[in-house]
């Protein structure tokens, strides 16, 4: 295989293997995980690559919890990653991202993560304890390399519509550079979204800064 | 589904086996809805009009695939596609027609298989199911390989005339991946009855059997042996020989790649039954070791150490695989399970990270709650579970609830109020079992809950048994006009088709009056009184009574509500009123994710993020502190 995909900015070392480039996506059902996944994998099809995307969706509109898998490879690979070999997480929800962080980040990995929680309904109902935000924090941080966080749902209002958080991810995604599709791409494949059109390209556009603003 | 030959299209395995049977020129499609194969048949329905294909969703799978049957005795290019569970359903029909053969048309059976059980509530292998019944089994590994293998499938079938079922597992089913799209070959056929084919075993079903078995053997010789479906990747003698099927197969080849071992080689085979013996054989001359690596039974494990008898024993290797221990007997297999059994087998180290990594990662998630699964918000399942919860309270506990397969199975979760749930009809038959047992001395009232579609596919039989037999058996229709679980398809209560056309419905109703039910209640669920009354007044009476809970799937009402821009009615929390802690019934007790508890002020708050609108909670506070805004 070979090791041409992960660019060596940002102190990131090595990581196992640079082809196929892993990307696991966590959420709740409802966040629009699947159609970014689909986005994702869409460019890098555009940009020659073979990608697959592995989804855990069976019981996504009833508030299960929601992983996708893109692998972006010149070969044709499995819909799974393996354990531990995420080159970015990309974390729709704090406790999703930790819980899903936990099987398939490893110390190379980087991690962008919305801090806006949805709760669980035991939680919800005040059964459950949901854990503070800065915990789930501090604790993303041990399992990757960099931790980029931001409240993906404030700048997707900011954009004109809550529900395009996904899109502001995308954009976040695009802005840490780290894939071997680029930022360009991306917003093409953005800006073939048909409904709520405009504000999917501000929305793209505010997590780019979002995350360029951090860098 | 519509593209052009030559294009790059991304999609689930589901759209690849879709384009696949109509580039081979289905003519005939029909269908359960059922996780995860629902997407082939939904597919299909999109260019059915536009084209000489005729699709159905068909009450069962059983039907389905006799239907298909009968398009295939026509002449015509015709396939079913399910769950494995649809498979368990039609399988005395599929031995049968296997036997008497099915005309001169193709007959193709796709079965989508769910390790782990991600959207079932068993696991299981069509594979033997459809070695046991006599048919082929062919079983792609890729995107390009599931579209492709379609048009093979039909050929094989009409050149042999012979069933073939395709296998699919679900992260080939659910998983995008892009394939490149050929031309579809319509044959515009003529349906043509042959009378001179009776299709049936007598007067000696034995012979039958013997002439397919002798077809069989001719496929495995003629077609299988020397197949270009199956594939060896690997030195000419390894030292470790891995055996796989499906998707199975990139996870090995990834594994051995990960680990970079030169010495392993990689058989896929494709062509799953009647297996390829000669070609097994000679594989296993060459190496000392083989693991077997596939997903859910030892199919080929078995099948291949029951071969290896024919081998001398010198030349017998060592088998590694499901029934050694090296790889679980349950669950699905990945990458990771692969890397476990060859640094096993090869005393090998590996890890993706080191031993410091893993131990803080160990304890990472443990702040981490569980998401358990829940009605929507606004979902009618809630306030029918609510009703049938709350008067089973009011009859001092006594109601023993049976379940069903669907949506409303999430009444599992809801107070432990479903207490059952097996197949699709099941809990009715249950049900009708236990309402018989009150000479033994039971005598708690029974209440079975089935929804819409699962009225029509299995339940009847067992409904028409609680009459004949005089059980006291409540049922409960959960009735939210659509197959909500796998996507909304249509069903016979819905009147519509699956082209979207306008048919005549089988009302439940009328369906419960003509196999007997005296006394049949309909009830909206959102009128939460009536519906607590309804059902305890069942629960007091000694009759097998019917209760249908109508109400249209929350999903459906915001989707319209959404294309006829319609705001959702909102509805707040008088803070005043509400008693707190002490009373937590809208939040706790009725369980809507949108009435959320606010930990500062110890109250019910209503989040308009979540909320659907339903209004329900107006009437389950007992408190009058929730009004519409």
């Amino acid at each position: 295989m070979s090791s041409q995909c992960y660019p060596r900015s940002l102190g990131v070392s090595k990581i196992i293997y640079d082809d196929p480039f892993n990307i696991v996506i966590a959420g709740v059902g409802g966040q629009g995980n699947v159609l970014s996944s689909r986005l994702i994998a869409d460019a890098a099809i555009t940009k020659g690559f073979i990608a697959a995307i592995g989804e855990t969706y069976g019981a996504a509109q009833r508030g299960g919890s929601v992983m996708s898998h893109i692998r972006i490879s010149k070969h044709d690979v499995g819909p799974l990653i393996p354990l531990h070999s995420a080159h970015l997480l990309l974390g729709f929800e704090p406790i999703e991202a930790l819980r899903v962080g936990a099987r398939y980040l490893n110390p190379s990995s980087v991690a962008i993560v919305n801090m806006h929680p949805v709760y669980p309904v035991e939680v919800l109902t005040g059964q459950l304890k949901y854990p503070s935000i800065d915990e789930v924090e501090r604790r993303l941080k041990t399992l990757c390399s960099r931790l980029f966080t931001l409240d993906a749902v404030e700048l997707a209002e900011q954009a004109g519509n809550p529900l395009v958080m996904n899109t502001v991810m995308v954009g976040a995604l695009a802005g840490v550079d780290l894939m071997p599709i680029k930022t360009l791409m991306l917003e093409k494949e953005i800006a073939k979204i048909r409904r709520l059109k405009e504000v999917n390209q501000k929305a793209f556009n505010l997590g780019v800064n979002a995350i360029k603003t951090n860098l | 589904m519509t593209g052009k030959a030559g294009d790059v299209f991304i999609g689930l395995g589901n759209d690849a086996i879709a384009r696949g049977a109509f580039e081979a020129g289905v003519h005939f499609a029909a269908a359960y809805p059922g996780t995860p194969s629902s997407e082939i048949l939904g597919n299909l329905a999109t260019v059915a009009k536009d084209s000489d294909l005729y699709v159905e969703w068909s009450v069962n799978e059983k039907v389905a695939f006799e239907a298909a049957t009968a398009a295939a005795w026509a002449g015509l290019r015709a396939m079913a596609s399910m769950k494995l569970n649809g498979l368990f359903v039609l399988l005395d029909s599929l031995i049968n027609i296997a036997y008497t053969g099915h005309g001169s048309g193709g007959l193709v059976l796709v079965v989508a298989d769910d390790p782990f059980a991600h959207s079932s509530t068993t696991e299981g292998d069509a594979r033997p199911l459809g070695y046991y019944s006599d048919i082929v089994v062919l079983e792609p590994s890729t995107h390009q390989e599931a579209k492709d293998i379609m048009s093979y499938a039909f050929d094989l079938s009409e050149k042999f005339g012979i069933i073939v079922m395709v296998r699919e597992t679900t992260r080939l089913a659910h998983s995008r991946a892009p394939f490149k799209l050929g031309k579809p070959i319509r044959q515009n056929r003529t349906a043509k009855f042959d009378y001179n084919l009776p299709l049936h075993n007598l007067p000696r079903p034995h012979l039958r059997h013997g002439t397919l078995h002798a077809k069989l053997e001719k496929i495995r010789k003629d077609e299988f042996e020397k197949s270009p479906w199956n594939r060896y990747d690997g030195p000419s003698k390894p030292s470790l020989l891995i055996i796989t099927s499906g998707v199975a197969w990139k996870y090995a080849r990834e594994a051995v790649d990960i680990l970079q071992l030169q010495d392993v080689g990689i058989l896929r085979i494709a062509t799953l039954a009647p297996l390829p013996k000669s070609m097994i054989l000679k594989r296993l001359k060459t190496t000392t070791g083989v693991l077997f690596f596939e997903e859910v039974d030892p199919y080929l494990e078995e099948q291949v150490r029951s071969l290896a008898s024919e081998l001398s024993s010198k030349t017998i290797p060592r088998f590694f695989g499901k029934l050694s221990g090296h790889i679980p007997s349950y669950g699905e297999i990945d990458i990771n399970l692969a890397i476990k059994a060859i640094t096993s087998l090869r005393n090998l180290k590996y890890s993706p990270v080191q031993e410091e990594y893993l131990s803080i990662v160990k304890d990472a998630p443990d702040i981490v709650p569980r998401r358990i699964l829940t009605f929507c918000p606004g979902c009618p399942h809630r306030p029918a579970y609510y009703s049938i919860y709350r008067a089973i309270k009011r009859n001092k506990g006594k109601g023993i609830v049976t379940g069903d397969i669907g949506c409303y199975s999430l009444g599992v979760f809801y107070h432990g109020v479903m207490r059952n749930q097996h197949s699709m009809g099941a809990g009715v038959g249950i049900a009708s079992g236990l309402g018989k047992l009150d000479q033994f001395g039971l005598d708690d009232p029974v209440i079975s809950v089935i929804g819409d579609s699962t009225f029509y596919h299995a339940c009847l039989p067992a409904l028409v048994n609680i009459i004949y037999n005089q059980s006291k058996a409540i049922v409960c229709v959960l009735d939210n006009n659509a197959t909500a679980m796998t996507g909304f398809q249509p069903h016979p209560g819905t009147g519509f088709t699956a082209t979207g056309d306008v048919t005549s419905k089988v009302p439940i109703e009328r369906v419960l009056q003509g196999i007997g039910y005296q006394s049949i209640s309909v009830v909206d669920p959102f009128n939460i009184k009536e519906s607590i009354d309804t059902v305890f007044k069942a629960l007091r009476s000694a009759d097998s009574e019917a209760i249908i809970f109508r109400r249209e799937c929350a999903l459906i009402t915001n989707r319209q509500r959404r294309q006829q821009q319609e705001p959702i009615p909102l509805f707040t929390v008088d803070i005043d009123k509400c008693f707190g802690e002490q009373c937590k019934i809208c939040s706790v007790e009725f369980n809507c994710p949108a009435c959320v508890w606010d930990n500062e002020s110890n109250k019910a708050r209503i989040d308009i993020t979540l909320c659907n609108g339903c209004g329900v909670c107006v009437d389950v506070c007992p408190h009058n502190a929730i009004h519409a805004l």
